[in-house]
């Protein structure tokens, strides 16, 4: 299992600058948009058991 | 799920809590093909498989519609134009904790801007990782996370 990264540090990333692409999103977040995605991952999702490695939040499914 | 040889390497490095990342999301959910687009997304928890070891994660969106003030004692804004810079964002940018998904950290799901190798674009700083705590405090949902 590779280790998670913890970065805690505050530092800068060292990552290039955003492309012209990531201004090329417009819509909102809205519950139905959300709900289409987690129906389109609970068909990956579904079948396994998950367990959380990082975080506390929200459900454990 | 099972990964395959066409699956990018970064599947098998997984994101952190607060770590910021490229996620596809609808841009136009009424019409047949909904036009997904990479935008970022905070990620609130990692989960592995107990079976294939793939890893998923529970995502909150991010949105350039801040809509201040109405939201900005519910979800996590990042306006700051030196905090946007130093997070790796394009802009001002709020994460919606109303509603959020667990999602495979898949090809799928996650993509990597032109010159990434990685959907992981930055990391949230002490200082955000203290309001969200703040933020889920007030929402009454769970305790503040470790160390905050």
């Amino acid at each position: 299992m590779p280790a998670l990264r913890k970065k805690r540090d505050g530092a800068a990333p060292k990552t290039p600058a955003p492309p012209p692409e990531a201004l090329a999103y417009d819509a909102d977040v809205t519950a139905q948009a959300v709900a289409h995605m987690q129906r389109k991952a609970d068909r990956e999702l579904e079948g396994e058991e998950w367990a959380i490695v990082d975080g506390d939040v929200g459900d454990k499914r | 799920m099972s990964a395959t040889s066409a699956d990018p390497d970064w599947i098998h490095a997984p994101p952190a809590r607060f770590d910021l990342v490229t996620c596809y999301f609808p841009e136009r959910l009424q019409e047949a093909e909904p036009g997904l687009k990479l935008r970022p997304g905070l990620v609130l928890a990692v989960l592995r498989g107990k079976t294939s070891g793939r890893y998923a994660c529970r995502i909150a969106y991010g949105t350039k519609q801040l809509k201040l003030p109405r939201r900005q004692h519910l979800d996590l804004i990042i306006q700051d134009a030196a905090d946007v810079a130093l997070l790796g964002l394009a802009r001002p940018t709020r994460f919606d904790l109303d509603h959020t998904a667990v999602l495979p950290w898949t090809a799928t799901f996650f993509g990597c801007w032109s010159g990434f190798a990685t959907p992981v674009i930055g990391t949230l700083t002490e200082p955000y990782v203290r309001e969200f705590a703040y933020l889920m405090m007030k929402r009454g949902s769970v305790p503040p996370p470790d160390g905050v």
